[in-house]
């Protein structure tokens, strides 16, 4: 699957999706610039400083984890106090913590702001409708996804520049419940954070919570950011302030997930490599391209196999890549056979992928009489990829003689799944 | 018949002179597709596979007249700036190959595409084959033959891969494809499934719409509201599989935003319950699809005409 907005691409994967994040410093530097007013604060990375900095701003601040992932409240990554010291004690704690998997290098320090009513902003391009949408909701904190999962939010759909008529903003500010004078205050925040998000190529801006207060413009309290990586050739302001984060988090990364990240870091460009561990599983499974993993997990899922991985690689001068891939994937102590695939390829010459496969089942040391391996690569000189497995006359090797789902078949009867 | 290209279809070809129109053109051509001309700013001149290169869309329409088709093989960041050059000159269909277009860059000449009148596919889109006819962009590589056939069915995809791989499936059961068109593995993208079928229900040479669906955005939600409206009543076969990934728990996401759609939209199992009570055929298996379209296809012909199955 391609690259997607992180926030609005709705996906049921546990998959661990890498992101690219602007720190909440660099987000509220953005605003300011925008026009939108922040906190006081200042980005600490040792306790003496946060102390100094909490003493500035009278010692009632908040202490924030400055790591590239959401739900900073709920992890514990936000500590409110009230006093200088205080401020230490959290900075030294939070600094020695890690956040799902991210270690704290740094923490924001900031003024806590007295909040009439707290407010929700989002902007994100919305794939639907082929624009960018912006979501506003007049109850915003930690109870924001309640307002959101019961529909109390407003919609607004901007135009490719990110600019909108006032009045439509003021009218959606008004409707979610935003009285008086406050309205045109709200609704000109509301206006700079969704041009400013256009402007950042943004897949997500999120202003959470955004501050009313009384008789000044509102205050954009906790932000979030995630970028269009696609879109950094075109930021060289961004490039020393984007780091590489993780949506949708159910767990810190494996090391085989790490393994495989630093795979694609050593092999830029070519053979971009997607990958999950299921820690619950016995199966290597290795079928290539979006479509075509899919089909073959819901099989094996069918028959009732459990796959230890998902892996998925673009074409391209693969061969010592997938090499070192698979070589990653045969050290997992726990599988107990390997099924590798891909789609018919229209172009993608296949002896490229196989005798990258083939050096690492050579090199793997697995008896493979008793470790089945079912290959399914078909495309442009498959009879020559056939040649080579030769070599290996206990894999199973097919080219269009079998479909991906026969094969799924097969290599569950070789493995002894049942359903 | 066939929907968006014909053997008699007038192609340009943008960014011809780069590395991936040159390893697919020739394919193009050989397969039959009429490319009149193909444009690369500062390459005016150059002849690439005996066609002829121009700095300027203008200067296409000028000197080989109109252009029904133009097919971007320039790379993501240079997607904008060519499409905007060939909607500015009126060109009514564009097919947009590469991956990693800014999200901001397909919002805005999609946009300008809208006002224009301008149809675009893609992007991220493994391109388009009217089997016997035409193809442009990669599918079929360099031996269409092997996976496609001509015939009434049409295809539409959201994964290239498998797609064309559905088509493989279809052809080795005897049964032929009017169009197969890869919509592109966007979020965002031109064509929607829906807008693909209500092509291909347009279409008299197609009898049988197929559609590869996956999980996530509200693609095969819309298909299934207009199949529900009879705004498509071809017989339509749909796969929309994942339901592995939807077994697993999900995570925690980076934004709340996400909540505002998961909770509606995206899971397979109720894409395919959505599509099944619309009266669509849902293929549980992958592999299901031939018999499928193999019993739509004799539901619709007078029984006196069915012929012999040899079994």
């Amino acid at each position: 699957m391609p690259s997607s907005p992180t926030a609005l691409q709705p996906t049921t994967e546990e998959v661990d999706t890498t992101v690219a994040v602007v720190l909440e410093h660099d987000v509220k530097e953005a605003l300011r610039r925008a026009g939108v007013a922040t906190p006081s604060g200042r980005v600490c990375s040792h306790p003496d400083q946060a102390r100094e900095v909490a003493e500035r701003l009278g010692g009632r601040v908040a202490v924030k984890a400055l790591v590239p992932t959401g739900r900073k409240v709920k992890t514990g990554g936000v500590r409110l106090v009230d006093t200088a010291e205080e401020a230490h004690a959290a900075t030294t704690e939070l600094l020695h913590t890690e956040i799902h998997g991210f270690p704290i290098a740094s923490v924001l320090v900031e003024e806590r702001v007295d909040i009439l009513k707290e407010l929700y902003v989002a902007v994100a391009p919305d794939g639907d409708q082929r624009a960018w949408r912006l979501v506003f909701a007049a109850g915003g904190g930690t109870s924001v996804e309640h307002e959101l999962v019961t529909g109390r939010y407003e919609t607004l759909h901007l135009p490719s520049s990110g600019r909108v008529p006032a009045y439509q903003v003021r009218k959606i500010v008004k409707r979610a419940g935003i009285e008086g004078a406050a309205t045109p205050l709200v609704a000109r925040a509301v206006s700079a954070i969704a041009h400013l998000a256009v402007e950042l190529d943004a897949t997500l801006l999120e202003i959470n919570p955004l501050a009313l207060r009384s008789g000044a413009p509102p205050v954009a309290i906790g932000a979030m950011c995630s970028v269009d990586d696609r879109a950094l050739f075109r930021h060289p302001e961004l490039e020393s302030r984007v780091v590489m984060g993780v949506d949708r988090i159910g767990r810190p990364m494996t090391d085989l997930e790490r393994a495989m990240s630093e795979l694609n870091e050593e092999f830029p460009g070519e053979g971009e490599i997607r990958f999950v561990e299921f820690p619950d599983g016995d199966l290597g499974f290795m079928v290539m391209g979006g479509g075509a993993g899919l089909v073959s997990l819901d099989e094996l899922h069918r028959l009732g196999g459990r796959p230890a991985t998902f892996f998925d690689m673009t074409a391209g001068d693969v061969e010592e890549k997938i090499y070192r891939a698979t070589t990653e994937v045969l050290a997992i102590e726990r599988i107990r056979g390997l099924l590798i695939g891909v789609n018919i390829s229209a172009f993608a010459p296949v002896p490229i992928r196989v005798r990258g496969i083939a050096r690492a089942l050579r090199e793997s040391g697995r008896d493979l009489g008793d470790f089945p391996v079912v290959l399914r690569l078909a495309g442009p000189r498959d009879g020559e990829a056939a040649e080579i497995m030769r070599e290996f006359p206990e894999v199973h090797y097919f080219r269009d003689d079998a479909t991906l789902e026969q094969a799924v078949r097969i290599f569950a009867e070789e493995v002894g799944v049942t359903a | 018949m066939s929907i968006v290209l014909d053997a008699g279809s007038r192609i340009l070809v943008q960014g011809i002179t780069g590395w991936q129109a040159r390893s697919h053109l020739p394919h193009m051509l050989a397969y039959g597709s009429n490319v009149i001309a193909g444009v690369s700013p500062g390459k005016g001149g150059q002849v690439v596979s005996n066609i002829s290169v121009f700095d300027t869309i203008e200067e296409v329409l000028d000197r080989c007249g109109p252009v029904d088709l133009s097919v971007l093989f320039v790379p993501g960041p240079a997607v904008l700036d060519a499409s905007l050059e060939a909607i500015d000159a009126g060109i009514p269909w564009l097919v947009v190959l590469a991956e990693g277009v800014p999200f901001r860059d397909t919002i805005e000449l999609l946009e300008h595409a809208r006002e224009r009148g301008t149809r675009v596919i893609g992007p991220n889109s493994q391109g388009i084959i009217t089997p016997g006819e035409a193809k442009v962009g990669g599918t079929g590589g360099d031996d269409p033959a092997r996976m496609f056939l001509p015939g009434r069915v049409g295809v539409v995809s959201r994964s290239g891969g498998m797609g064309a791989e559905t088509c493989w499936l279809l052809s080795r059961n005897g049964i032929g494809q009017s169009t197969y068109l890869a919509v592109g593995g966007e979020f965002l993208n031109g064509t929607s499934l829906l807008e693909a079928a209500q092509l291909f229900e347009q279409d008299p040479g197609t009898d049988v719409i197929v559609c590869f669906g996956e999980p996530g955005t509200g693609q095969e939600e819309k298909l299934a509201q207009a199949v529900a409206a009879q705004d498509v009543t071809k017989p339509l076969i749909a796969h929309v599989p994942g339901d592995f990934v939807e077994s697993r728990p999900s995570g925690m996401s980076f934004g709340h935003a996400g909540a505002v759609i998961e909770g509606q939209v995206g899971a397979p199992s109720a894409k395919r319950a959505l599509l099944r009570d619309a009266g669509v055929t849902v293929a549980e298996r992958w592999s299901d699809i031939p018999a499928m379209v193999q019993s739509a296809i004799d539901s619709q012909r007078p029984p006196a005409e069915l012929p012999a199955r040899h079994n």
